[in-house]
């Protein structure tokens, strides 16, 4: 069983900006993020770093652009994977 | 980033520095002269020539890289960079409708001072083809689309500031023999795992200087989209490294078989970014890591299950930290003397570890409408590539086409083999039978 935290979008939107993009404005639950850059390497690292820091494996089948649009699409993905695990 | 604020302040060396000044040691050695570009961009009517010789004045006064050179001194000494005064940038005008192939094809000689030159080609009707050439010492892909940016903008603000010397300093890595072992594992391991490989490529040292050659494809928005719609079988659509990567090999492995190459790996080492996505910086200096991929050529049976292998190898790579290893190696490797360098190189130059260049720098110059007055229409890179491996397959795309540059040095490929190569990886990103 996983422990998400409550507030995960803003954890992700962290992750996101410290590792990952630097955003011209604020970023919010529904950022677009492939819009402010997000390409395949930082895609990959965003995965690795949710399995290391939430415990929590995303399968293939799962990383769609769908799900990975905004930190509260890939949020929700997070908790129904946590879910199953 | 941290950027200086006045000139003739020490310039560090940095890894990919002292790297790719020892590549073009050996590459000018083999009379294939300086690591070069060329860059193209199609401007819509509007476009100003005085506007840009007017951003590119500014541009160059403020950033002491553009008129710097990276210096080897003493043999066996640390390389250094030598900081000029402001540079100069050279803009040449030449006739209306001027082929822009021929004029590309003759910078890519490198036969030009210094570390930028702009060519315009002026088109009836008021627009116009601008060639960017660079040398790669000093700026990677990600840099030239952001020096080109921020040309735009100077262009379109004349009040406004430039940018001041935007280059980096050197991470801080890991500190004494036993951090810096720790850390540069992964990469070691990937690396000796490599090379019990029989690693091929299409090309040999040159046995005389040879010039660069290209062929450039541009695929419609329609055969874009299809393309887009043919990857989400296989990396959901959104992991465009393992299968643009996946098309190159196969490429590569379709001229390999029809010269009778059954057996051995294809291995092409593919940089990634270390500057953050969304900065405007820093411009200069190349900024990158790098992963290493291989696939025997018996394993390139079709794109997806090559793309799929691939795709394994970039999250294996990406949790074993091998993009930051490689950092701490090169900023380690640095201060080693020349021979080390070469001694590394021809063993990577001689098809043992590198079997071709391939880089998709993805979306071109993103968030720049226009440039110098005119539309952007369409932009795309050719980069020179050192034999061996003597070839290279770049893409990028603009408002929704992709472009591809074919990259090969004089005698590396056959006009059959160039087509073979192309009639794959068109059949392989668009499907099917009807290209």
């Amino acid at each position: 069983m996983n422990f998400l935290p409550e507030d995960l979008e803003r954890h992700l939107l962290t992750l996101v900006q410290e590792k990952l993009i630097e955003a011209g404005e604020p970023l919010t639950p529904d950022t677009d993020l492939f819009s402010i850059g997000l390409d395949s390497m930082g895609i990959m690292q965003l995965l690795i770093a949710i399995e290391e820091i939430f415990r929590v494996r995303i399968p293939e089948s799962q990383v769609t652009r769908e799900n990975f649009t905004s930190a509260s699409s890939l949020a929700a993905l997070v908790r129904q994977c946590a879910k199953g695990a | 980033m941290r950027p200086l604020q006045s000139f003739n302040r020490r310039v560090p060396l940095g890894g990919c520095d002292r790297y790719l000044l020892a590549l073009e040691d050996l590459m000018m050695r083999s009379g294939q002269g300086r690591h070069v570009g060329v860059t193209v961009l199609q401007v819509s009517p509007g476009f100003s020539l005085s506007k840009l010789r007017n951003a590119i004045a500014r541009f160059a006064s403020s950033q002491s890289l553009v008129g710097a050179s990276l210096v080897q001194g003493v043999p066996g000494s640390v390389p250094k960079w030598v900081l000029g005064s402001p540079g100069q940038i050279e803009i040449t005008q030449h006739e209306q409708d001027a082929d822009w192939a021929p004029i590309a094809r003759d910078l890519l000689k490198g036969n030009w001072p210094g570390s930028m030159r702009f060519d315009v080609i002026p088109v009836a009707g008021g627009g116009a083809t601008v060639l960017m050439s660079w040398s790669h010492l000093v700026l990677d892909a990600r840099g030239i689309e952001l020096a080109l940016a921020e040309l735009a903008h100077l262009a379109s603000h004349l009040d406004a500031s430039p940018e001041l010397d935007s280059w980096a300093l050197p991470p801080r890595g890991a500190k004494g023999l036993r951090q810096r072992l720790k850390a540069v594992r992964p990469f070691l391991n990937r690396y000796w795992e490599l090379r019990e490989k029989r690693v091929l490529s299409l090309a040999e040292p040159p046995r005389r200087p040879s010039g660069m050659e290209f062929r450039v494809l541009h695929f419609s928005s329609e055969q874009t989209q299809r393309m887009k719609k043919r990857a989400d079988c296989i990396t959901a659509g959104i992991f465009a490294l393992p299968w643009f990567l996946a098309a190159a090999m196969r490429a590569h492995g379709e001229v390999l078989q029809a010269r009778g190459q059954v057996e051995g790996a294809l291995e092409c080492t593919i940089s990634v970014q270390t500057r953050k996505r969304g900065t405007r910086g820093p411009i200069f200096q190349n900024q990158v890591s790098q992963l290493f991929f291989a696939l025997p050529l018996g394993a390139l049976g079709s794109l997806e299950d090559a793309a799929r292998q691939l795709q394994t190898q970039f999250a294996e790579m990406t949790r074993n930290r091998c993009d930051e290893a490689f950092l701490v190696m090169i900023d380690w490797m640095r201060r080693m003397p020349s021979v080390f360098y070469r001694r590394f190189l021809r063993r990577e130059a001689s098809g043992q570890v590198a079997s071709f260049y391939h880089a998709h720098t993805g979306e071109f110059l993103p968030g720049v409408q226009e440039f110098c007055g005119g539309e952007i229409a369409d932009g795309w890179h050719v980069p020179s590539v050192p034999q061996p491996p003597g070839t290279g397959l770049f893409f990028s795309e603009r408002a929704g086409r992709l472009s591809m540059s074919l990259c090969w040095r004089g005698g590396t490929l056959s006009e059959a083999e160039q087509d073979l190569m192309l009639r794959s990886i068109r059949a392989d990103l668009l499907g099917g039978d009807d290209f």
